[in-house]
């Protein structure tokens, strides 16, 4: 069996390493791709830009998105992930510092399969990471194809 | 001579004129001196001198020739002039100078003592001449004014002079008459008649009487002319009436003897008097009768002078005489009473009619037979003989008369005698013309008597003569038949015409009747007020003079209608009076039928003088279209809304109305009060100059009385406005214009010098009547003003409003925008701290726990514990920014109303605090039931906040005891949470409710001041509020509304 992946959408260098200690301190161990950007992402997950001739059949298990993103903000890409035959039912979570509660209904509507709020305190956010992975990686079925 | 006698003397000598003039003064005259002819003449016609003495030759005029001159003049030929010649002059001059005309002629040399006789002879001379002529002259005008005809002929027969009487007489005037040859052929002192036969062939009996006279100094005849015509008629007519009398006096066949009433004596008998006494005239004459021994009983003349004396006359009185035969015989005497010379006599008629008392006896004899029938008979017949004897009565003279057949038998002059006094004149006449019985025909005659009972009768009387075989009268029948009844029915009768005739005559509706030749028979009294004409002046004439000529035919076409059947009712007709008005009469006639009902006799009409109504009628037609007219002026006035445009529509309007030619219309000014001018046209243009004071002109008038008024000629008008021009204004009416009761302005009206016409009474009150309407109009046009002005302001003021709000929306729109604008702002901002501000204290956390995890070796116990207070505050502030966003998000969360179980919501929180707070023994006690409408997840908040701080601040309790329940204040639900906590001091809690205020340390009790904040921010978007009693140490209260 492959490794699942995880793709991390954050620009922030001090979250994306808080998070990969926190997956790391919760021996998650699957490949986590991280793009820094909304149009990174994208490339990444229809195979363009950067990322042409990926094999876009290797969807990742499970998608850390943040909201605020520089260029094409996290709910866009959202969108355009819900919106794209081959990403539609890729399970996407947002995980944000927001908390605010249009935020949060607009992920929903748009699709989002969790919506985390990232705490200040990181033993927190290690506990939600772990429970977090603990679910999409081990425990949910991803959707075939 | 009472005068001095004026004498001129006329000489071209001084000197000699001196001394003839010295002379005449000293002998006692006055004299005059002229120097020459010329002078001389015109000193005669001024001083009239009575003589003149006048020389030959003189210079300029000479004497002969200014002796001419005064011969001629008319005025001075009776100047006695004596001409004064020279010696040397023959008698040739004298001559000449007596030819001329002088009156005398002296010869100088002359003494003046010569001179002063001369003069004195010839002014005797002059004397008699006057008084000769002045005598003439009376005689001239005593013949001219006799009565007599005058004529005066030479004694060849030549006409010298004819008064007007004689002229008249001749049928001639003076001047054919004089100079003709008129023989006089009777000589002086004869009088004798003759007749004349005059120019126009009648011919007049003159006495003429004739004498000589002198007339003007020669023989004459003077004829006295006097009109016989007239006595010689008057003289005719006495010879033949006395040869009448004469005759008839010897041929009458009774004997007739005048005697004197005293003694009897006689005076004159006929022929016939011989023939029946015996006696021949020349035996009678002188004689009394009771000397002649003609009375067969003497006593009897006593008896026949009183029954003179008492009746004037006799009548058919039967006395026995005497003839000289010594025969005694009947006499019917009758006679007359007569005023001679001789004194009162008698003419007495005597009839023997001892012949008479014969025929009585025959036509007794001759009636007798028809006696038995008139026994019978209704009537009151009787047979009377001659003489007067009855010798039949019928019975029914009882019934009729009251008295008996034997009363009338015993006293035939009964039948007389019951005659009433009034009529017994008609049976006079009655009797006379019975006098006459060879006329064999019926008499009749109506007449009264008095019956016995005092009352008065009727007798219809017939009476025919009888006759015998022989033809001779033997007396007559008569039947006399009571009438009274139908006297009374005529009388009646008479009565009912005489009132019908006064009801028609005095009635009050005019009535005539004309005949079928349309001829009027009878004109009332009504009709002739009506017409001015009399009755006498229009009976018999056409009905045509009635009518006005231009309507006759018409009028006349409708009588003929009406002859030919037709009734009129009610038909109007014009009736002329004489004056020339006309009265519209009503009529209606009537038809007058014969008896037989065929023909129209005549027609009555009757008519009611309508003109009055009919004046009433037009007076009213009139009002009504004026007050029409006023109407659609008042309509047409009313529409009109602009003041200005109306007051001149008023003048206008008004002007055709009345018929004027100027006006003028002044308002009360509401503010000032006082009299405005408005509008002037006309002649009163120029009224807009003035503004007048109460009383001050027409207007000012006017507005201070409140009453029209009229001035007939307004430049003489003392209250005209001084400054008002002249000669253009002539008459003025003004009446107030009232509205509301009082007056508002003033109309004026007025006809300019050009018209000059006046103002009458119906043309005011047509004025008032307008000014009325006008007056409405005004305050219309007044009120509609004032509304739009109103109108205008409110528009004004709802506009600022709807700019007002306009604004207001702007602003608020501005001000929303600017809130969104900040809002967003604000949530970009909440979201960049919610986002942005977070992260970095993430990682402050984060990479301070991986220190200490990863490094806690190289770390001492003091740099541990310093990482855990970075982490500490990493961890607050975290805190601190979550409770910043909630409160920011309270104020900008919309709301969502709904109702919201307050007590479940609090048991909820109550449990999760419970949880929160182990280990400590919390009770919360929450009451059931309470309920608002809100929206829940604002007021969770509220509730958390509230009994999270309970919690908080009964930390050092054992036992914290919080309470969520609710109670009414002033009917307001006030829910409230208590607890038993530390409480705190009211005297700083002012600030309470304030952001980040704190009452407590963070040591002591853990918060950021933002909770309450929150708390308060959420209830007044609510509509509630919150505030809190409490002590310290004591526990806290925390009351909160909601409006709901």
């Amino acid at each position: 069996m492959k490794q699942k992946i995880i793709l991390l959408i954050e620009d922030n260098p001090s979250d994306i390493e808080l998070t990969r200690r926190a997956l790391n301190k919760a021996h998650i161990m699957n490949e986590l791709i991280v793009a820094e950007d909304g149009q990174e992402a994208l490339d990444y997950l229809m195979g363009t830009g950067k990322y042409a001739g990926r094999d876009t059949r290797e969807m990742p298990a499970i998608t850390l998105l943040d909201l605020k993103l520089p260029g094409i903000d996290g709910l866009e890409v959202l969108r355009r992930i819900r919106a794209d035959e081959r990403t539609r039912r890729l399970p996407v979570v947002i995980l944000t510092s927001s908390n605010e509660e249009s935020d949060i209904a607009r992920g929903y509507d748009l699709g989002v399969n969790s919506y985390i709020r990232k705490p200040v305190d990181f033993r927190q956010f290690a506990e939600s990471i772990q429970q977090l992975g603990l679910y999409w990686l081990v425990l949910n079925e991803p959707p075939t194809g | 001579m009472a005068e001095k006698s004026l004498i001129l003397i006329v000489d071209d000598d001084p000197s000699l004129r001196q001394v003839t003039g010295r002379a005449l003064e000293n002998a006692g005259y006055l004299t005059l001196q002229a120097v020459n002819g010329r002078e001389a003449l015109e000193m005669i016609r001024r001083h009239r001198p009575a003589l003149v003495l006048m020389d030959v030759n003189m210079p300029e005029m000479d004497g002969f020739s200014a002796l001419r001159a005064v011969k001629a003049d008319p005025e001075t030929a009776n100047t006695y002039v004596v001409i004064v010649s020279g010696s040397r002059v023959d008698a040739d001059s004298t001559v000449h100078g007596l030819e001329t005309g002088a009156d005398g002629y002296i010869t100088r040399p002359i003494s003046n003592r010569e001179l002063v006789a001369r003069v004195q002879s010839m002014l005797r001379i002059k004397a008699a001449e006057d008084a000769l002529r002045e005598k003439e002259r009376e005689l001239r005008d005593l013949i001219a004014s006799n009565i007599d005809g005058m004529l005066v002929t030479s004694l060849d027969g030549t006409a010298l002079f004819a008064n007007p009487a004689a002229c008249e007489l001749l049928h001639r005037t003076a001047e054919t008459v004089i100079g003709q040859q008129i023989g006089i052929p009777l000589a002086s002192g004869q009088a004798v008649e003759l007749e004349l036969l005059l120019p126009d062939g009648t011919r007049r009996v003159v006495e003429l009487r004739r004498r000589e006279i002198e007339w003007q100094g020669q023989p004459a005849y003077l004829a006295a002319l006097r009109d016989l015509t007239e006595r010689k008629q008057a003289e005719d007519r006495l010879r033949s009436s006395e040869q009448r009398f004469a005759i008839t006096f010897q041929s009458i066949p009774d004997a007739l003897a005048i005697t004197t009433l005293e003694d009897g004596k006689i005076i004159d008998v006929n022929r016939n008097f011989s023939l029946i006494f015996g006696y021949s005239r020349e035996e009678v004459l002188g004689k009394t009768t009771l000397e002649l021994g003609l009375w067969a009983n003497p006593a009897d003349r006593e008896t026949f002078v009183r029954y003179y004396r008492e009746h004037q006359r006799v009548e058919n009185l039967e006395l026995q005489l005497r003839r000289k035969s010594g025969q005694v015989f009947t006499g019917a005497v009758s006679g007359e009473s007569l005023s001679l010379p001789e004194g009162f006599c008698t003419l007495n008629i005597i009839r023997d009619v001892t012949e008479n008392k014969q025929a009585r006896e025959e036509l007794r004899a001759a009636n007798e037979r028809y006696r038995t029938v008139a026994d019978y008979t209704y009537n009151w017949e009787y047979w009377r003989a001659l003489d007067g004897h009855l010798l039949y009565i019928s019975p029914s003279c009882e019934r009729i008369s009251g008295y008996t057949v034997q009363e009338f038998l015993d006293n035939p002059a009964l039948l007389d005698e019951i005659v009433h006094p009034e009529d017994r004149e008609v049976v006079a006449l009655h009797l006379q013309m019975r006098e006459h019985p060879y006329e064999a025909k019926a008499h009749q005659v109506d007449f009264r008597i008095l019956h016995r009972d005092g009352s008065t009768r009727w007798i219809g009387h017939v009476c025919q003569p009888v006759m015998s075989a022989d033809g001779q009268a033997l007396g007559i029948r008569a039947s006399n038949m009571d009438i009274t009844d139908r006297m009374r029915i005529e009388a009646e009768l008479r009565e009912t015409r005489d009132y019908l005739e006064n009801l028609v005559t005095y009635a009050n509706a005019p009535i005539i009747v004309w005949n079928d030749a349309y001829q009027i028979t009878l004109f009332n009294q009504a009709f002739e007020r009506l017409t001015g004409l009399t009755r006498r002046e229009v009976l018999g004439q056409r009905i045509d003079i009635l009518f006005p000529p231009e309507k006759r035919q018409a009028s006349l076409d409708l009588i003929y209608a009406a002859s030919a059947g037709q009734r009129w009712e009610t038909v109007e007709i014009e009736i002329l009076h004489t004056s020339g008005e006309t009265h519209t009469v009503l009529w209606n006639s009537a038809p007058i039928f014969s008896p037989d009902g065929k023909a129209v006799l005549a027609t009555i009409a009757q008519g009611q003088d309508i003109s009055e109504r009919k004046r009433a009628e037009e007076a009213l037609r009139q009002r009504n279209r004026v007050l029409a007219a006023l109407q659609q002026t008042s309509l047409d006035l009313l529409a009109q809304l602009d003041l200005n445009t109306l007051l001149e529509n008023i003048i206008l309007r008004a002007n055709e109305l009345i018929g004027t030619d100027s006006g003028f219309v002044d308002l009360v000014d509401p503010e000032s009060g006082g009299l405005l001018p408005q509008i002037g046209i006309g002649a009163l243009v120029e009224s807009t100059k003035f503004q007048v004071k109460p009383g001050e002109g027409l207007a000012g008038v006017v507005w201070q009385t409140g009453k029209p008024l009229v001035v007939e000629d307004y430049d003489a008008w003392p209250g005209r406005i001084a400054a008002f021009s002249k000669n253009s204004l002539y008459s003025l009416a003004g009446v107030p214009l009232i509205a509301g009761g009082k007056v508002i302005g003033v109309l004026g009206l007025g006809h300019s010098c050009q018209s000059r016409k006046r103002f009458d009474p119906e043309a005011l009150e047509w004025m008032g009547e307008f000014a009325r309407l006008a007056a409405i109009a005004i305050e219309n046009a007044r009120l509609y003003a004032k509304a739009q002005r109103e109108l205008a302001a409110r528009t004004q003021a709802e506009r600022e409003v709807q700019e007002f709000n306009a604004s207001l929306e702007r602003r608020v729109a501005e001000r929303t925008h600017q809130l969104q604008a900040s809002n967003r702002e604000l949530e970009a901002f909440a979201y960049s701290v919610s986002h942005d501000l977070r992260a970095p204290l993430r990682g402050i956390d984060g990479w301070s726990l991986a220190l200490l995890e990863d490094y806690s070796d190289a770390l001492d116990e003091q740099g541990r514990n310093y990482l855990k207070r970075v982490r500490g505050e990493a961890q607050r502030m975290g805190q601190l920014i979550d409770d910043l966003l909630q409160l920011s998000r309270v104020t900008r969360l919309e709301m969502q109303y709904e109702p919201i179980d307050l007590s479940r919501l609090a048991r909820q929180i109550a449990a999760r605090l419970k949880e929160n707070y182990q280990p400590r023994t919390i009770s919360i006690s929450v009451a059931r039931g309470l309920t608002v409408r809100g929206d829940s997840r604002l007021l969770e908040v509220v509730l958390y906040n509230l009994l999270d701080n309970a919690c908080k601040f009964t930390s050092r309790q054992e036992k914290a005891e919080i309470v969520f329940g609710k109670k009414e204040v002033n009917g307001q639900s006030v829910f409230y949470v208590r607890d038993n906590g530390v409480g705190f001091d009211m005297a700083i809690a002012q600030n309470l409710f304030g952001p980040f205020q704190r009452l407590h340390k963070v040591s002591d009790f853990p918060g950021n001041g933002i909770g309450l904040a929150t708390v308060q921010r959420i209830l007044q978007r609510h509509g509630g509020r919150i505030w809190a009693e409490a002590e310290k140490d004591r526990g806290a209260v925390f009351y909160f509304t909601i409006e709901d």
